[in-house]
């Protein structure tokens, strides 16, 4: 690495051109100790991350392959048949780990690494420096211990449950955030750089974003304060969301999108602006640019949320500021790009022979075509096709493996060789072969999914000239997917290969370190007070008019330059950016009572559906299966009327999903047998052959808890669902019970397993939900509610419903 | 030119080495950013004051939908007469088929054969003793729940349109698939009506038990 002249030279700035005297230097040294653990972390997560992207890929292939292949291979099948393993239960992890187990260790390297070199200070606190990087890893890990057991909130990126929620915020904004402002205040140098200006950004709006996001009722706490009992693991570990439905879906959005703009784009951001012009040995092209497209890209980002939802049940208002405000996003994002490409300028020839240069040229052009697309996916005849497609997929894609990988990959070769105080790394050239082979799976992971999304698209909203649907059936979409789907494992796979490749240069570059590492030390000056702000001159001719002058005194941007100096100040101005946005669609949607009209025959779930639909969300259906009809020919020809706000006034969390690799759920109830969902969940294929929805064996052969379900329905009815009796201590049992029973002799009926085997299973809950999807809106208003305790129900009754869970029930009734 | 290190002026910032030069954002830069907010100014107006809202449009293009698929069979009389007219014609048959395959071959298989409900190929008939029995099962579904009402997502016409597909897969006799119960099996029944010349149903033929009947 030729670089060593700057980095020396770094220490000894230039004092800043209108700065007061310096009254003798001061000697410090950075902690760098706290950055290789980020590294360390950000490879391993990397390998995990991408190592269960490659699973949940097998699992959408191997359903409809193993049953041919020769008998050495049927252990795959535990891919699809085993709970642990389950996709609605991976697929959460593997989105978890990438985005905040590499990316987000990725980030705190960046930030740890940079921060103290831009503010020529050490980081604030070397505990909360250790306590943030213990703690960050200790919430990985719990996400790998809860979410495969079906520990979830059901709502994307944000599926970790209540207590890792509030682990998250203490470790965010006590230690991270604490640390980072921290080190602000004891800086050295006086102006801010652009990439802390990113790094600020992140950290309170990730913070807002979390939190409020987050709002829910612990459901065991509720039943421990009501009844003084010890709730169960299940029910401790469960929370609903303060918000329903349609505001639930706004609020999710807000976060989901943001997640996207705040955690993988403004921390990727400040991490090129310090490590590419290291790295190339350039200035930033333009100053000017980097505060034009930062606040840009604060003030607009926070809006586009919505385009998530684009005609779903949300009003069109909010979907069409989630469009525009995505549409105008689109320069404000390519700014960076900008800025990161030109920068390059008189350092393409470097690009030839570093690999560091070569994975940010590539990783910002991603950058590049990731925010261009975004803004036309947002576009709504074009989401019309894309949504719910791999499109989608394909496109984060582009952006988590060619924009947050590739950056990571440049950053951490770059650092190697510096935290591990080597001449160089271990290898160059495999870190170019990473990079070749990187590339490639990119490519191959991404044009066959985009050729299957856009596929998908068409396929769905196909008429004939007849006017009917030229592909009803919706597994022959899925059919015609599957050689794309292996192209995709291929790509993946060398993807992973080049992981493997970082993580072994990195292992052996660690292996060249000296016996001791040298502390980083650096000289400068602290900051005096007293400082006086250049004053802006005009550089027109004086005959120019008054207000020429004044354009071009605001042009110099030395308004913004003071700006620069005040942390606290500056990191107002940003929360007011991104609070503005945020309330502008939050205080409507909430307030104005229009917009979520109610329907008069919507009720909320049975006790029985309401336990059904948490398995439901536990299970993760909603990583495949979306709960929205949109209001487009070619959906509710194929499923049914569309779905209306009101319909979902009682959903916690929304289910509206965003993905169908299945069908659309919303209007499912009542279509098919119990029998038939029984023999489904048993195995899919047993009804489709071409099917790739995981087996559910455990749900046939797993108790309901109904000793948990009265803590359900209290805890909803405190968030406001109108439960009536079943609040009474003991009814929600007795009414769910019933409802089972029911359930499991019309199955009995319906030439299913006898009433005895089933009624107390989980799958019956299941059924039970499913079968209430999308029906209410059909229902006479006259008809008993469905909420109504049966007639007749004693509790030798439900006694005799023969189990013995339901004779405990009936006495911790009494 | 790849090499080239370009004059511009450069900026008295420095930051741990890193300099920034004082170029001014790109024109090509405003004039997009400005057209993107210009755009989405007049989208606001033209979305949202002169295109009606999108329940409107749905409702509009459905009932031009509606149109397109039923405007011929919404003439016929309905009933037996309807169905069979359908029977009689390949290209509505053909409709009936897309129906039965997003509707109900995920009970009764894609050809007919029986899966979790019966098969439909044979002379064999559970709950069906007549034509009109297949739309009103349709409708209103069976009492054990395991043939379930479709009358949510399924209009009239395209019931009828099913019911008569359904109605002409009897006589294929393909063999019934394993996995249908054999409670399923049912007793065999008449044959359909038919049209006659004029367009009038034809009874179904009686079988020569119930002419014995009648006569005696």
């Amino acid at each position: 690495m030729p670089d060593h002249a700057i980095q020396a030279g770094a220490a000894a700035s230039t004092p800043d051109a209108a700065g007061g005297s310096a009254p003798g230097l001061e000697t410090f040294t950075y902690d760098d100790a706290i950055v290789r653990k980020f590294v360390l972390a950000t490879l391993v997560w990397g390998l995990v991350a991408t190592l269960a992207g490659l699973v949940i890929a097998l699992q959408l292939v191997l359903p409809v392959v193993v049953d041919n292949m020769p008998d050495a291979f049927g252990w795959l099948r535990a891919l699809y048949e085993v709970e642990f393993l389950s996709f609605g239960r991976l697929r959460p992890l593997h989105t978890n780990a990438a985005i905040f187990a590499f990316a987000g260790n990725a980030v705190f390297a960046a930030v740890y690494y940079s921060t103290q070199r831009l503010c020529k200070a050490r980081m604030f606190s070397d505990l909360l420096s250790n306590l943030h990087f213990w703690g960050w890893q200790l919430i990985i890990v719990s996400a790998a211990l809860t979410l495969p057991f079906g520990i979830t909130q059901g709502k994307e990126y944000a599926e970790l449950e209540w207590p890792i929620d509030l682990a998250i915020a203490v470790v965010w904004a006590g230690f991270f955030g604490i640390n980072f402002f921290g080190t602000l205040v004891k800086r050295r140098e006086r102006h801010m750089y652009v990439a802390l200006w990113f790094y600020i950004a992140t950290i309170v709006t990730v913070a807002m974003l979390h939190i409020f996001n987050n709002l829910w009722i612990p459901v065991g706490m509720v039943h421990w304060f009501k009844t003084g009992e010890m709730p169960s693991v299940d029910l401790v570990m469960k929370s609903y969301p303060i918000y329903a439905g349609a505001q639930d879906a706004l609020m999710q959005w807000w976060y989901g999108h943001n997640a996207v703009a705040f955690f993988l784009t403004t921390p990727f951001l400040g991490l090129m602006y310090y490590f590419l012009p290291k790295a190339a040995q350039r200035p930033v092209f333009s100053y000017r640019l980097s505060i034009i497209h930062f606040w840009s890209l604060v003030f607009i980002y926070i809006w586009a949320g919505p385009h998530h939802l684009h005609y779903t049940a949300l009003p069109e208002w909010a979907s069409t500021l989630g469009m525009i405000f995505s549409l105008m996003l689109w320069m404000p994002s390519w700014g960076g790009m900008i800025n990161g490409l030109f920068t390059l300028r008189g350092a393409w020839h470097k690009v030839t022979v570093d690999p560091v240069l070569k994975f940010f040229v590539v990783g910002v052009t991603f950058y590049g075509m990731s925010t261009f697309e975004g803004p036309m996916l947002s576009v709504k005849s074009v989401n019309s096709l894309s949504h719910y497609t791999d499109w989608t997929i394909a496109h984060v894609h582009s952006g988590a493996l060619g924009w947050n990988g590739f950056m990571t990959f440049g950053m951490c070769y770059w650092l190697l060789p510096r935290l591990f105080q080597t001449k160089g790394l271990w290898s160059t050239k495999l870190a170019t072969t990473h990079f070749w082979v990187g590339t490639v799976g990119i490519l191959l992971y991404i044009l066959p999914i985009y050729a299957a999304g856009i596929t998908q698209g068409l396929m769905w909203r196909a008429f004939d000239e007849s006017g009917r649907l030229m592909y009803p059936d919706f597994v022959e979409t899925v059919v015609e997917l599957l050689p794309l789907y292996w192209i995709r494992v291929l790509g993946g796979s060398l993807f992973i290969a080049g992981v493997v490749m970082i993580v072994i240069n990195a292992f052996m570059t660690w292996r060249m370190r000296p016996d001791k590492y040298e502390p980083q030390t650096a000289q400068a000056a602290p900051l005096t007070k007293g400082y006086s702000d250049r004053k802006a001159a005009s550089r027109l001719p004086a005959s120019y008019p008054p207000a020429a002058h004044k354009i071009d005194r605001f042009k110099q941007a030395l308004w913004h330059r003071k700006w620069e100096r005040l942390p606290l100040i500056f990191t107002v101005i940003v929360v007011a950016g991104v609070g503005l946005g945020s309330l502008a669609e939050a205080i409507p949607m909430f307030l104005v009572k229009s917009n979520v009209p109610s329907i008069k025959t919507v009720e909320p779930y049975t006790p029985l559906e309401l336990a059904g639909r948490d398995i439901y969300v536990a299970e993760g259906c909603y990583n495949c299966h979306s709960q929205m009809v949109r209001p487009m020919l070619a959906e509710t020809e194929r499923y049914g009327e569309f779905s209306k706000p009101g319909e979902s006034v009682y959903d916690r969390p929304f289910q509206w999903g965003s993905r169908r690799i299945g069908p659309d759920l919303a209007r499912e109830g009542g279509l098919r047998s119990h029998q038939w969902h029984y023999r489904h969940f048993k195995n899919p294929r047993d009804i489709n052959e071409n099917s790739l929805m995981p087996s559910y064996p455990w749900l046939l052969e797993q108790e309901i808890a109904f000793d948990e379900i009265q803590g359900r329905v209290d805890a909803m009815a405190m968030l406001g669902t109108p439960y009536g009796d079943l609040v009474v201590e003991g009814n929600a049992v007795l009414h769910a019970r019933d409802q089972a029973a029911r359930i499991a002799s019309e199955l009995e009926v319906q030439q299913g397993p006898p009433a005895a085997e089933t009624q107390d299973k989980k799958v019956i809950a299941l059924i039970a939900y499913i079968q209430r999807l999308g029906t209410d809106i059909y229902r006479d208003p006259d008809a008993p509610s469905p909420l109504e305790m049966p007639s007749g129900i004693t509790e030798d009754a439900v006694a005799a419903l023969g189990t013995a869970n339901a004779q405990e029930a009936t006495d911790a009734h009494e | 030119m790849i090499g080239a290190v370009p004059t511009d002026e450069l900026l008295d910032h420095n930051y741990d080495g890193i300099q920034e030069y004082d170029n001014p954002t790109p024109g090509w830069w405003y004039a997009v950013f400005f057209a993107t907010v210009l755009f989405s100014g007049l989208y606001i107006l033209v979305y949202h004051l002169a295109v009606p809202p999108l329940s409107v449009r749905h409702a509009t293009a459905e009932a031009r939908h509606l149109d397109q698929q039923f405007a011929e069979l919404n003439e016929l009389e309905t009933g037996e007469p309807k169905i069979l007219a359908i029977m009689n014609q390949e290209s509505w048959l053909s409709r009936g088929e897309a129906i039965f395959t997003s509707v109900c071959a995920q009970c009764h298989a894609a050809d007919g054969s029986g899966l979790i409900g019966p098969n439909l190929t044979d002379d064999k008939y559970n709950i069906v003793a007549s034509l009109m029995d297949i739309p009103n099962l349709i409708i209103n579904g069976s009492e054990s729940g395991a043939m379930p009402s479709q009358k949510n997502i399924l209009n009239d016409n395209e019931i009828a349109l099913v019911s008569a597909y359904v109605a002409s897969l009897r006589g294929k006799d393909l063999p019934t698939n394993p996995m249908v119960s054999p409670q399923y099996e049912g007793q065999p029944i008449d044959p359909w009506p038919t049209l006659d010349a004029s367009g009038q149903v034809a009874p179904a033929q009686p079988t020569a038990d119930e002419v014995s009947l009648a006569d005696g």
